[in-house]
């Protein structure tokens, strides 16, 4: 237990600075490259004053490393800034864009493993089969449909058929909601599932081979009850990883997705502030983006450990 | 992230300067027309009252202060909750009196005073007084306003009853009612009805049909029907909502599916399906909106004119409106659409191959020369654009490289004249030439790197004198020498098209580009 | 990224030409890859127009006799273009995980050998790309190196060391603890050449698996980044930018999405092939 705390602590310390680095990188990337938010607030016909006075009033005519300090110490109070042209607190906007995000990547995953688990269960017990190869073969191939293709021909194929799904947007209500999270969960799903299906099925498999099973099933019990009492614990350590890399990759790719289905998702609200020059909502993103992650990665190490205590924790 | 249109679509109104005013000009009357494609139409029958419609929008409008945001997405929305003094005809060639009922000019034309219009309330019930027209005016004047540049005629504002304003200037402007009827000078109570400016534009209160109710930024915003709206019988919408969905394709799926009921941006590429869809139909008006291509002149090829005419003769500009526009739009010969008040047509360089060649050899660089394209990247209109312009001056030896730059960094360098070649989309804010000439000649931001000075003064009388014959005549006189220029190559001219459902009535577009709900309504 | 895992590995492999043809996985994924290469270098002969030009008269123009696979919305032939954009995904995926192959087998060796503090700079490198918006650093790259192969390569290679460092490391702090490799060591063999010889052979294999399924996972980013406007400069063709011009065509000329995106599907199918058949010829017969 002891161990588990210290490793943990460490964890945490370095994920701290880990987000400290980026925060800086981030500052500087995006206040280096050309593109004067003044300028896109005023227009064309601005002149040097005008800029000038925009530029006092954002504190954007101070010396860099005076911005990034003064950054720093407002964000250690807890205060992320305001929104250069939206005028709203980064924390408001960021939490509020970030629900949908999160409850995507959630209701994906989940719908990926729903899939993928019989499918690698299935193709895992009846190695060698017609049904294993199959499944095989359609997981090769559903590895490289492109997700955003998925997702058009999703959005068709609702609007013009069924009629039974909004074909996109978010809604005003819980119900709403849940509603319009079902279509690009399903694409994320679709774009997820065969590599978990691979990925655990050659889990199962091996755990299917061992020793450990062939022994259990030497007494007697069932293929599928070996499978899911014993097996199953020891197959999904390795696509715990695999599904905690996906995940984190997840986080900052959802926008393509939120483009198609017109979910208010933080992935596109960070594509268009890095566009407007909206520093503020720059800043805050990246660093929920890093606490994501870092959690994330820091979950699926945690979650392997427990599943294999073979593991070392280092 | 693809087509990060919000900014994209802002960037396009950025081109955009603002027109001095047509003088006196009360009414005129005729309406524009609204034609109606597809299988919707013909007699809408009688106005309903009540229901709700929702808009669908290609960005997020981000702000709705008119003084700091020029945004299409926003004005939309903002010319439904805010009004102005005076403001177009539907047909864009004149103004009509709005919160004011009339004005009259002291003698030595420095001198407006406006009679405000008696019982118009603010959707919070409070009356608008000349109070709240002085404050808004100040405000839009301000240094860190957008508009500051064009309210800068004006040097003072007294107000000597509730219901009069004056409005001082500081040398006689014939264009005084397009600068009042543009919408960053719209009126809003006086120090924000006692909220802070920052509560305030996040539920902001004007006289207009709408009042906003709920706004969740990046996704929707509703606005309800103004209670004390000062045109009786109206708003018949109860409300309205306008949503964020920047993919063109799912836009038109939502008003195919129902969930909306006007697609603000349907594609060009879209605009046959939806003429042929039962239940749908287009609205089409003539617009103000010209694509350019812009030469640096402080770029040495493009120094030549020779090499300017060359590109000009070598564009087939039928071409581009087949390929970027699908057909719908029309060559231009120059940087004012021909629907613009004051303005004259020009003609269109013809589509002349073996001149363009022989200017080339006649020029600096006869064998041709390389040169970068900037265009403002996430548009599929410009992405088009661009690739046809550089097939289609590749047989004079130019070869052209496309730089597509995110919008913030393409406006930036476009208008610090970093650039070579570069494609903007302008259109006007006012129904008055003088913006877009102004523009041109420099005053306010040249786009070109180039002003002759007799130019300029031609363009400038043409914005001080008050005879619109005279004003006419002037403006001709300045595009003729503008385009012997040749300048920029000015590309095609685009309408205004709204995809909507064909349960949507009186809609209509004006010459603006923009929509008044208040005469909206829906029956199926 | 989306990440597979590799089998465990026990032997090196065999001589190449045998152990292809003896593993069908591996035979057909080989033959598919030779497909593609041979499409890309075989282009202009395949095909009967340039890839870039317009042909504005024949605009979306369905598949026929002509034009095989029909014209886009510049009148440009679709074959052609999926031809062509075999080239250049191909060319920027591989040279981005060949890159990031390296980049991330030399970090990974370094940290899972040298350990200590080595490691612990080199993880926490890890971490800091991996929480890192992808967005800013492509915007950025863009604006120093124009839009554009160069900047996406570079961005691809930034972030794509990452996963070949963690498989490598991993692999070598198990192959440490192996008796193998301690007897080497007491033998008086210098550290490099045990890292050389004994370990890296093994890391390395894993290494290669995943890149077969990495190539797939570039070119789905490079497709993404298309869609989103941020590939290839115009009109270099590329299937990425093919599918998010063709989108807005689904419903009038699917083909002009569909078509690359079927070649993503069987490119991504050839590599993986590949990838799976190597893993399996890694685990032994």
């Amino acid at each position: 237990m002891r161990r588990f705390l210290d490793y943990f602590g460490r964890r945490l310390v370095s994920a701290l600075v880990t987000l400290f680095g980026i925060t800086l990188v981030v500052f500087l990337l995006i206040h280096l490259i050309p593109g004067d938010p003044a300028r896109t607030l005023l227009g064309p016909h601005a002149t040097a004053g005008e800029l000038a006075a925009v530029h006092r009033e954002w504190g954007l005519n101070r010396p860099i490393w005076v911005q990034y300090g003064l950054y720093m110490s407002r964000l250690l109070r807890g205060d992320f800034g305001t929104s250069l042209f939206y005028r709203v607190p980064v924390s408001q906007l960021v939490l509020q864009r970030l629900l949908p995000t999160l409850l995507l990547m959630m209701f994906g995953a989940v719908l990926a493993l729903v899939l993928a688990l019989p499918l690698a269960a299935v193709a895992a017990s009846l190695k060698g089969r017609i049904a294993d190869q199959v499944i095989r073969l359609l997981s090769l191939a559903g590895l490289g449909i492109p997700s955003v293709w998925i997702g058009i021909v999703l959005v068709l194929l609702v609007a013009i058929r069924a009629n039974l799904l909004p074909v996109a947007g978010y809604g005003t209500s819980v119900p709403a909601h849940l509603e319009s999270l079902i279509l690009p969960s399903l694409t994320i799903a679709i774009g997820m599932f065969p590599t978990l299906t691979r990925s655990l099925r050659v889990g199962l498999i091996a755990v299917l081979d061992s020793d450990y099973i062939a022994s259990a099933r030497a007494r007697g019990l069932s293929a599928w009850r070996v499978l899911v009492r014993h097996g199953m614990r020891n197959a999904i350590a390795p696509t715990v990883t695999v599904l905690g890399l996906n995940i984190g990759y997840l986080v900052g790719s959802t926008v393509a997705i939120e483009t198609i289905f017109a979910l208010p998702g933080i992935g596109t609200l960070m594509v268009q502030a890095v566009l407007s020059r909206d520093f503020p909502i720059v800043q805050g993103v990246a660093i929920v983006y890093g606490i994501l992650v870092l959690a994330v990665n820091l979950g699926t190490d945690l979650v392997h450990t427990a599943l294999d205590p073979q593991l070392e924790l280092t | 992230m693809r087509r990060a249109k919000s900014t994209r679509r802002a960037l396009t109104a950025v081109g955009t300067l603002i027109l001095l005013a047509l003088p006196l000009a009360a009414c005129s009357g005729n309406s524009g027309t609204s034609s109606e494609g597809g299988s919707a139409s013909a007699n809408p029958g009688s106005p309903v009252r009540g229901g709700s419609i929702t808009i669908a929008q290609v960005g997020d409008p981000e702000s709705l202060d008119p003084t700091q945001t020029y945004a299409n997405q926003s004005i939309l929305i903002m010319k439904n909750i805010y009004e102005m003094l005076y403001d177009s005809t539907p047909n864009g060639q004149g103004f009509i009196p709005w919160l004011a009922t009339g004005y009259s000019l002291s003698a030595n034309k420095l001198a407006w005073t406006f009679h405000l219009r008696h019982g118009v309330k603010f959707s919070n019930g409070q009356p608008m007084t000349s109070a709240d027209v002085m404050f808004s005016f100040e405000r839009a004047m301000a240094k860190t306003s957008v508009w500051g540049f064009i309210d800068d005629v004006i040097t003072s504002i007294t107000t000597p009853d509730p219901e009069t304003v004056v409005f001082h200037t500081k040398k006689p402007v014939a264009s005084m009612l397009a600068i009042v009827s543009l919408y960053g000078n719209c009126i809003l109570p006086a120090n924000f009805a006692g909220e802070t400016a920052a509560k305030f534009f996040q539920k902001p209160i004007g006289t207009g049909p709408f009042e906003v109710t709920s706004w969740v930024h990046g996704q929707s915003l509703t606005a309800k029907r103004n209670p004390y709206y000062w045109q009786s019988g109206k708003p018949y919408l109860d409300s309205v909502t306008w949503t964020v969905v920047s993919s063109d394709t799912t836009r038109l799926l939502e008003l195919r599916g129902g969930q909306v009921q006007i697609d603000e941006f349907p594609a060009w590429s879209q605009l046959s399906q939806i003429k042929s869809m039962p239940g749908d139909a287009l609205a089409e008006e003539p617009s103000t909106e010209v694509e350019m291509l812009l030469f640096n002149e402080h770029v040495k090829p493009f120094q030549d004119i020779h090499v300017r005419e060359a590109i000009n003769l070598a564009l087939n500009r039928k071409a581009l409106v087949e390929a970027a526009l699908f057909g719908n739009g029309s060559p231009i010969g120059t940087f004012l659409a021909p629907n613009i008040p004051l303005s004259s047509p020009e003609p269109v360089p013809p589509f002349d191959l073996a001149k363009a060649k022989a200017d080339m050899a006649a020029s600096t660089v006869p064998h041709g020369f390389s040169t970068t394209l900037n265009i403002s990247s996430g548009s599929a209109l410009e992405s088009a654009v661009g690739q046809i312009v550089q097939q289609e001056l590749a047989p004079l030896g130019i070869k052209v490289k496309i730089q597509p730059l995110d919008p913030s960094t393409w406006f930036g360098d476009t208008t610090a004249l970093k650039y070579q070649m570069a494609t903007v989309y302008v259109n006007t804010d006012i129904a008055d030439s003088s913006e877009l000439v102004e523009a041109a000649s420099g005053t306010g931001g040249n786009w070109v790197g180039w002003s002759d000075a007799q130019l300029t003064a031609v363009g400038n009388r043409a914005g001080a004198v008050f005879s619109p014959a005279e004003r006419k005549s002037l403006y001709a006189q300045y595009l003729r020498t503008y385009d012997a220029h040749y300048p920029i190559a000015a590309l095609f001219l685009s309408p205004w098209v709204y995809a909507l459902s064909s349960s949507v009535h009186g809609f209509h577009i004006l010459l603006t580009g923009n929509y008044r709900l208040a005469d909206v309504w829906i029956a199926k | 990224m989306i990440a597979t895992v590799a089998g465990p590995a026990s032997r090196r492999g065999q001589r190449l030409a045998a152990a292809v043809t003896r593993t069908p996985t591996l035979s057909t994924g080989v033959v598919m890859l030779a497909g593609l290469l041979a499409v890309a270098v075989l282009a202009p002969v395949l095909t009967s127009y340039p890839p870039d030009h317009q042909y504005i008269g024949d605009m979306l123009v369905a598949p026929s006799g002509a034009h095989w696979l029909g014209t886009d919305e510049l009148g440009r032939d679709i074959w052609s273009r999926v031809a062509y954009g075999t080239r250049t995904d191909l060319e920027i995926a591989c040279a981005a995980v060949a890159v990031s192959l390296a980049i991330g087998t030399a970090l990974g060796l370094l940290a899972g050998y040298v350990g200590r503090i080595v490691d612990t700079v080199i993880m926490r490198c890890v971490d800091f790309v991996m929480a890192f918006p992808f967005y800013v650093l492509i915007i950025a790259l863009v604006f120093v190196l124009g839009s554009g192969s160069a900047s996406i390569l570079l961005a691809l290679i930034s972030v794509g060391w990452v996963s070949y460092a963690r498989i490598v490391r991993g692999e070598v702090r198990l192959a440490v603890t192996r008796p193998y490799v301690a007897a080497a060591r007491m033998t008086g063999l210098s550290s490099i050449r045990v890292l050389i010889r004994h370990i890296l052979p093994n890391a390395i294999s894993q290494a290669v698996v995943y890149a077969m399924s990495d190539v797939l996972n570039v070119i789905l980013a490079i497709v993404t980044l298309g869609f989103l406007g941020l590939g290839v400069q115009p009109p270099t063709p590329e299937w990425g930018a093919m599918i998010g011009e063709g989108s807005a065509f689904l419903t009038t000329r699917w083909g002009i999405a569909t078509f690359p995106a079927l070649a993503v599907v069987l490119t991504g199918l050839a590599f993986s092939l590949v990838g799976d058949g190597i893993a399996q010829r890694l685990q032994g017969d």
